[in-house]
């Protein structure tokens, strides 16, 4: 589970920085670049809660602020890539929490 | 490693604000990286988590407002060093457990909890409420000039609006639906307050449907009354007329509007005045009732000489909401009068819109003289509240 | 008769006492009238709404003698950008209503349970902007606004509809947290909760049925905002459906279709309306408990 949701968050940051890129718009491509980073920060220390919850703060942070700028096209990309985010960390949460219920049981 | 984090996310905040004050001016775009400058610093010194989950908040708002290319790069990497900032604290706390205090807990959890709706009140209540009391005073260019562009003029913004025919008709106005419409407003919600608390049957039923124009939008139920019920063509009232033969009237004439936006309004409002009336007398003890029941009295006698005496608590809160409620008019005006102001309708508050939004080219936006209308019509509000203060005690049932 | 019907109703406490129910006749009247007229309003409008514009013109509008015409939904929907007003309403209600509760319980809740500086003047200052009049506040905040340009309008008019129901909900709910026992906290302090997550899990689940009421009536002001609109929503875009009916009704002079208008005008009522007729009991509860005894 953690994996997927790891899969899902880069995924979807990764492409809302590519479609940063058409047309080029730079505070975009930095919010994306950002998720990005934080998505691979929550997989490297998987214990963290508060970057799982900052992440997807992030992602919701990013759709609000950049509403106004984006095609109408260009804000259903966005929405359905932020909520994926957003999913993705949940399903990381989640995943340690199953990881750490399970290592207590086999203690 | 916290400390070079901490300076980290201290410091790109701050230069990111000299580059862009340096290349853009200062602007209130720069807000949120001096918020994150200080809350880094504090994060820094308390070394807690939450504070640096709020710095690392406002440096990511700093990557949309700051809007050069390399400012908005440094915000990008401060929002970088608050996250390990965030991660060391985090550790840090973890390590040190015995420098946790429980108080300080709960002495966060009031800040951050509290913090929201202190700026909500400053935001929107405090700051401008004194704005306003000071832009009463000054001549200003337009609604949103500096501070520095206002010219003192004292009270002659009072003096001008108080010379205006359009403000005097408004006032005539607002004091007729609040004398007239509130006496049938009030009679009307205390009459059915009587009969639906006298054992009527559906009395649930009949109650929610009278409140309920309150729910609807207002502005739908304008429409309904505009379109349909005072329609010179097939509306509802000269429909009638015509079925008992009369002429039609021409409702929304000039000289009839005020009263068919009076009449329409009152439809509307008597529900929840209705309601309070309702719980007020429903708070009245059952055995005085059946005491006078015993005694004889007739359902008539009993509402003139039990409930309406005793109902005064609840009538200065009518009284008073009644009073904010008329103050603050404008919808209907508004519904009444879509395009123009016309003079048969007009409320303070509509001129105060006219005077700060005005629609015709011709005519200068005056803040300052809207200022004024909003400050009197604040000092009224206020004026009547003391004034039933000290009128109707509230020396019957506790509600 | 009387015996039968005596009968009938065992199940009811009271029975019919004609007498009793005569001496009420004039109230029943009264009501009756009052109500008959809100339902032919209603009804008028409803039947209008399925009508064309010339038959409704000749007040003919219950005969449907051109079958109904669903197509004014249509046009009020499409043509007339009700669905646009419509939508934005349903985001500034639905967003305004969630961030305020987000912002309110909490405040509330550490309001009703610490004491610390300034508790008591920020309940009171609470209490005081719930009746501050709008028309106080509305000319510095549209002196802020000006300056924040490229910030997007949707965003600012939701955060001034959350900031402007903001004590309202607070001093809502402070009431309802006031009645909840301390043993839950000193409970889960045991459990090793720290205080705020105590709230969260706890004590905000606890309070639901009040966050349900002023989330209602939250979402009732905010669908029906109007004058705040007019000021700072009023462009074609962002405004809601307040001002969206003002403008559609506005521009009838120049269009001419009365049936897409009343279409719009059901189309606006109707989403308070059905609330209404689920929640009620809920709603007159609010009214008559909280919120009103300041």
């Amino acid at each position: 589970m953690g994996l997927a949701g790891f899969i899902t968050a880069l995924a979807a940051s990764a492409l809302s920085l590519v479609i940063s890129f058409i047309p080029v718009q730079f505070t975009n491509i930095l919010l994306s670049l950002f998720l990005v980073f934080l998505s691979i920060m929550c997989r490297v220390i998987p214990t963290r809660t508060s970057l799982k919850a900052c992440l997807a703060a992030c992602a919701v942070l990013t759709f609000i602020f950049r509403f106004s700028y984006m095609t109408l096209i260009g804000k259903l990309l966005y929405a359905v890539l932020m909520i994926a985010v957003v999913v993705g960390a949940v399903l990381m949460h989640m995943g340690t929490n199953q990881y750490i219920v399970k290592g207590g049981e086999k203690e | 490693m916290i400390t070079i984090f901490g300076i980290l996310s201290i410091a790109l905040p701050l230069l990111a604000l000299v580059l862009q004050c340096v290349f853009a001016g200062f602007s209130i775009l720069c807000i949120p990286s001096i918020a994150a400058a200080i809350f880094a610093a504090v994060a820094f010194w308390k070394k807690g988590p939450v504070l640096s989950a709020v710095t690392f908040f406002l440096s990511f708002i700093q990557i949309c407002t700051l809007n050069i290319q390399l400012t908005a790069i440094l915000g990008l990497l401060s929002t970088i060093a608050a996250v390990f900032l965030m991660l060391e604290c985090e550790r840090f706390q973890e390590a040190h457990p015995e420098l946790i205090d429980p108080k300080a807990a709960t002495k966060h959890m009031i800040i951050g909890f509290i913090m929201p709706c202190v700026i909500a009140l400053l935001v929107m209540y405090a700051y401008p409420v004194i704005r306003t009391f000071f832009m009463s005073f000054f001549n200003m260019p337009n609604i949103s000039a500096p501070i520095s562009q206002w010219e003192f003029v004292g009270l002659g913004k009072y003096m001008k609006i108080f010379q205006s025919q359009a403000f005097i008709r408004s006032l005539q106005n607002m004091l007729m639906i609040w004398v007239i419409g509130g006496i049938i407003t009030l009679a009307f919600a205390l009459l059915f307050a009587v009969i639906l608390t006298s054992g009527i049957r559906g009395k649930k039923f009949f109650r929610a449907a009278i409140y309920m124009p309150n729910v609807i939008s207002a502005v739908a139920l304008a429409t309904m009354w505009i379109q349909y019920i005072f329609n010179q063509q097939y509306g509802m009232l000269n429909s009638l007329i015509k079925f008992f033969n009369g002429t039609p009237i021409n409702w929304l004439a000039t000289d009839m509007k005020f009263w068919a936006m009076l009449a329409s309004f009152i439809f509307g409002a008597v529900g929840y005045y209705m309601l309070i009336f309702i719980s007020g007398i429903e708070k009245i003890p059952a055995d005085l009732y059946e005491a006078a029941t015993i005694d004889g009295a007739s359902k008539a006698q009993q509402a003139f000489k039990i409930t309406f005496p005793l109902l005064k608590g609840v009538t200065k809160t009518n009284l008073t909401f009644w009073t904010i409620n008329t103050a603050t008019f404008y919808l209907w005006s508004k519904m009444f009068s879509p395009v123009d102001t016309e003079a048969s309708v007009i409320v303070p508050v509509m001129y105060l819109y006219d005077t700060a939004f005005p629609s015709k080219g011709s005519q200068q936006a005056d803040a300052g003289a809207a200022a004024a209308v909003g400050i009197v019509l604040a000092i009224i509000i206020l004026a009547v509240y003391l004034i039933m203060n000290k009128l109707i005690k509230d020396d019957d049932i506790e509600l | 008769m009387r015996l039968t019907k005596k009968e009938k109703l065992p199940r009811v406490h009271q029975k019919i006492n004609w007498r009793k129910e005569a001496t009420m006749l004039p109230g029943y009247i009264i009501i009756f009238i009052w109500l008959a007229f809100t339902v032919a309003m209603l009804a008028w409008i409803l039947a209008a709404s399925f009508s064309t514009t010339p038959e409704i013109m000749q007040g003919q509008v219950f005969k449907f003698e051109t079958g109904i015409h669903l197509e004014n939904y249509a046009i009020a929907w499409s043509q007339q950008n009700v669905a646009r007003y419509f939508g934005n309403s349903l985001l500034y209600s639905i967003v305004g209503c969630v961030v305020t509760i987000l912002i309110s319980a909490p405040a509330s809740y550490v309001l009703s349970r610490h004491k610390f500086i300034c508790s008591k003047l920020l309940k009171n200052s609470l209490i005081i902007a719930m009746s501050v009049p709008a028309v106080m506040i509305v000319l510095p905040i549209y002196a802020i606004t000006a300056s924040w340009r490229n910030a997007p309008d949707r965003l600012i008019f939701t955060l001034l509809m959350i900031f402007f129901r903001v004590p309202y909900t607070t001093v809502f709910l402070l009431n309802f947290f006031q009645t909840l026992s301390k043993s839950y906290e000193e409970a889960a302090a045991i459990d090793g909760c720290s205080p705020a997550g105590t709230f969260w899990r706890i004590m905000f689940p606890l309070v639901q049925p009040a966050l349900v009421t002023v989330t209602i009536f939250n979402f009732l002001g905010i669908w029906n905002e109007f004058f705040m609109a007019l000021i700072f929503a009023n462009s074609q875009e962002i405004a809601p459906v307040g001002v969206g009916l003002l403008q559609i009704v506005n521009s009838m002079r120049y269009t001419g279709q009365y049936g897409a208008m009343f279409a719009a005008v059901i189309i606006v009522f109707l989403p308070t309306f059905l609330l209404y007729i689920f929640l009620s009991e809920k709603i007159i509860a609010g009214v008559t408990g909280g919120g009103v005894k300041g």
